[in-house]
């Protein structure tokens, strides 16, 4: 019997009990200098016009990747069709990866819950966990892995993106999932079975930002008693820390591990879809997709003040991006490179200056700042 | 004026038939293999916001993800481990009048008890060397008097056999010292009263001290002052090494402008406190505020997190000399991972690993919704 114990103490839920939940005088203090800015737009826009469409277009590019793993296990292996299938296959791949990059950084409501998030990918791994679950799987193939009904109720690092990965590419970045070998009946079962759990993994996002349940319909619905947000200011301030802290997982997830001295190759491995040669694509992708859902929401004109940020923030993300495509998909190749190493060096100096002006400034005019902690520590 | 005790009776319905008999009915152990762990991972606990804003208490393993999730009625705190059971014992967080002892591993049911009439914990316990008894600093409210409550938890359901004078005002962290018979207890110093909440009632009256009590009689062994001039640094969370030194990371409650040591230590046989600064620059931007205080494994380093400064502090545990900072927002659970390296939990949700202290701490898991409290505990290996 495996790990999660979830131990329901009825009774306990049900009392508050005295005391708890207090909101601190650093948090009155901020929103009071927030000012009279209507916040109660922001959420309702971040869920409906960014949320919603970028899960939808996650499970749309699920659905072509589900194809085209079709379409590659049906070839013989080897041969030009199977060449050109393999292609297809990293190409719907590259997408979804694209796709996977401006959904996950949003962090809150649907994706918070029922660990949605790591079911899609499992990042960061610095375990190697995938890996390491995979590696064990493909040893021992349990049938239960090839249905995507019954691989729900498996570990969840072997339910997304990133095992799809790791059993579809070799170590040099080259499709493999096809391939000729005693292992191919299973791993294209499985693959499969990941791809047809994806999209309706990513069909229950969009759903849950739509018609929202759980935390989307808290944050949408602020107000006394409202155990995360008593009011719009808390909520928008809310999912404004969950994007913000996006900015800080790329730097810490991908770009300081990345960039730390040692083998090109073992620093690379430590990035998000490394091995397929897609982690700048998903880098690039994650980067666009925060720019873009915090002008959406329209953080930026909730202070006239702040609107400069807005501009700086696409400005910087444009320059990241720009810096980004320059570069070759192999992401220890430009490590091994001093010029391509810099140029990445440059990005993560961007990122740095963002997370200080989203993060510390933007926030600051917004009367964003604390968090759980720093607002209501002992 | 609010019914204490109507609430204290309702919360003992609650948790003691809910858990003692109907609760425990509805208990599902190994519902979902979310994780699916190795054995050898190595398990840390810690109170935690869950993404509808409901708490529990959590133990996870270094990929983030779940090993054991109990509710909690309110805001936890931290979590005690018992290095002869392994068993946990997590309490609310003040002024709350909660408390849950469980196997870290699921392998018993969960024991929730309450504190008694005119008493709320303070957030923090210790076992006994032999888990046969808990303590809990707690507050008796009508006397504005620091207690300890002692608990036989060797039953089937924790009992509350006694209590003793913590030694001063407002007893927060509470430790076992390496002798395995003295308590070493923070008295922050701050009277509160549940009836306003967490409102600090003396600031112009503060005593904080450390003091030493023998768990056997509860006698106070001895009490060592904050300094005359930092009557407002409360005295809050607290590590001890293996030659008994007791690291203290403070709260100033004082004017703003001002931005004095908050870390000391105490050397008991040197019976006085020791301040460890920290460079100018840094200071100002701590908000006079630590929240954590942990050594690593092989009590080289010890490490305070600032969550309002968004910075973690270390220290050499030689000298106390400031060896370095990191930045890290909302940063405040500290364990220790390896021999030398920290565990750092955030309010994001966040675990990151603290290899040395000039460099940044990496990411090595991010759960999204999630918000971990306070206190970050780790699991001993041998369970």
């Amino acid at each position: 019997m495996r790990s999660l114990r979830k131990i329901g103490l009825a009774g306990l839920i049900a009392f508050v009990a005295m005391g708890a939940a207090i909101r601190g005088t650093v948090a009155e203090e901020a929103q009071e200098d927030a000012g009279a800015a209507d916040y109660s737009t922001l959420v309702p826009r971040l869920v409906g016009d960014y949320a919603v469409p970028a899960a939808r277009d996650l499970e749309a590019r699920l659905g072509v990747l589900r194809d085209r793993i079709a379409d590659l296990c049906r070839e013989p292996g080897t041969g030009a069709a199977a060449d050109a299938a393999a292609r297809a296959f990293d190409a719907a791949f590259a997408e979804t990866v694209a796709a996977h990059g401006r959904l996950f950084v949003l962090r809150f409501g649907a994706l918070a819950e029922d660990t949605r998030l790591e079911r899609l990918a499992f990042v960061p791994d610095r375990r190697g966990v995938v890996r390491r679950q995979v590696t064990r799987l493909l040893a021992d193939p349990d049938p239960a892995a090839t249905d995507a009904a019954s691989l729900r109720d498996k570990s969840v690092a072997l339910q997304g993106l990133s095992a799809l990965e790791w059993i579809a590419y070799d170590a040099d970045g080259s499709v493999v999932l096809g391939d000729n070998d005693a292992g191919r009946a299973f791993r294209c079962a499985y693959a499969g079975a990941i791809a047809s759990r994806m999209v309706i993994l990513a069909g229950e996002v969009a759903e849950a930002y739509r018609a929202p349940a759980g935390q989307t319909a808290m944050l949408l619905a602020p107000g006394p008693g409202n155990a995360l947000a008593q009011d719009p200011h808390a909520a928008a301030g809310f999912v404004f820390h969950q994007i913000a802290t996006s900015i800080s997982l790329l730097s810490d997830q991908v770009l300081a591990p990345v960039l730390e001295e040692g083998p090109p190759a073992a620093r690379a491995a430590r990035a998000p879809f490394a091995r397929s040669h897609h982690a700048l694509l998903h880098l690039r992708a994650s980067l666009r997709g925060i720019e873009t859902a915090l002008h959406t929401a329209g953080f930026a004109k909730m202070d006239a003040d702040a609107a400069w940020i807005g501009d700086t923030l696409a400005f910087e993300t444009n320059n990241a991006v720009a810096a980004l495509q320059t570069l070759p998909p192999d992401l220890a190749s430009v490590l091994a490179d001093p010029e391509q190493r810099a140029s990445l060096a440059y990005v993560a100096l961007i990122l740095d200056g963002l997370e200080r002006t989203v993060g510390g400034e933007l926030a600051g005019h917004l009367g964003f700042q604390g968090g759980f902690n720093a607002l209501d520590g002992d | 004026m609010p019914s204490m005790e109507i609430d204290r009776r309702h919360l003992l319905r609650h948790l003691l038939s809910g858990v003692g008999a109907a609760g425990l009915a509805g208990t599902v152990f190994g519902a979902a293999d979310a994780a699916g762990r190795d054995d050898d991972d190595p398990l840390y606990v810690a109170a935690r916001r869950e993404a509808d804003g409901s708490h529990s208490v959590a133990v996870v393993g270094l990929d983030g993800l779940d090993r054991l999730v109990i509710p909690l009625p309110g805001r936890g705190h931290d979590v005690t481990v018992c290095r002869t059971t392994g068993r946990c014992l997590a309490f609310a967080r003040r002024p709350g009048t909660f408390a849950v002892i469980f196997d870290p591993l699921g392998k018993n049911p969960p024991s929730a008890f309450a504190a008694v009439p005119g008493r709320h914990f303070y957030g923090h316990g210790a076992f006994s060397a032999d888990g046969r008894l808990a303590y809990a600093t707690e507050n008796d409210y009508a006397a504005l008097r620091g207690v300890i409550g002692v608990y036989d938890v060797s039953g089937d359901r924790p009992r509350r056999i006694g209590e003793f004078d913590s030694g001063g005002t407002g007893p927060h962290d509470i430790l076992p010292m390496p002798d395995g018979r003295t308590l070493v207890v923070a008295n922050g110093g701050i009277a509160t009263h549940p009836v306003t909440g967490r409102k600090k009632l003396n600031l112009d009256d503060m005593h904080p001290n450390i003091a030493l009590i023998d768990s056997a009689t509860g006698d106070l062994l001895g009490r060592v002052d904050g300094e005359a001039d930092l009557s407002r640094l409360s005295l809050r969370h607290m590590d001890v090494g293996a030659d008994s030194r007791v690291w203290i990371g403070g709260q100033y409650q004082g004017p703003t402008s001002e931005h004095p040591p908050l870390m000391a230590s105490l050397d008991p046989g040197e019976g006085r406190l020791r301040l460890h600064d920290i460079p100018d620059d840094l200071r100002s931007g701590l908000e006079n505020y630590i929240g954590s205080v942990t050594l690593n494994r092989d009590g080289s380093v010890v490490a305070a997190s600032c969550p309002r400064g968004g910075r973690v502090l270390y220290f050499s545990a030689r000298d106390g000399a400031f060896l370095a900072s990191q930045v890290r927002r909302d940063a405040c659970g500290l364990a220790p991972l390896d021999a030398s390296s920290f565990l750092v939990s955030d309010g994001e949700g966040a675990l990151l690993e603290s290899a040395s202290p000039s460099a940044p701490p990496l990411l090595v898991a991010a759960r999204a919704g999630l918000a971990w409290d306070n206190h970050l505990v780790a699991v001993p290996a041998t369970r």
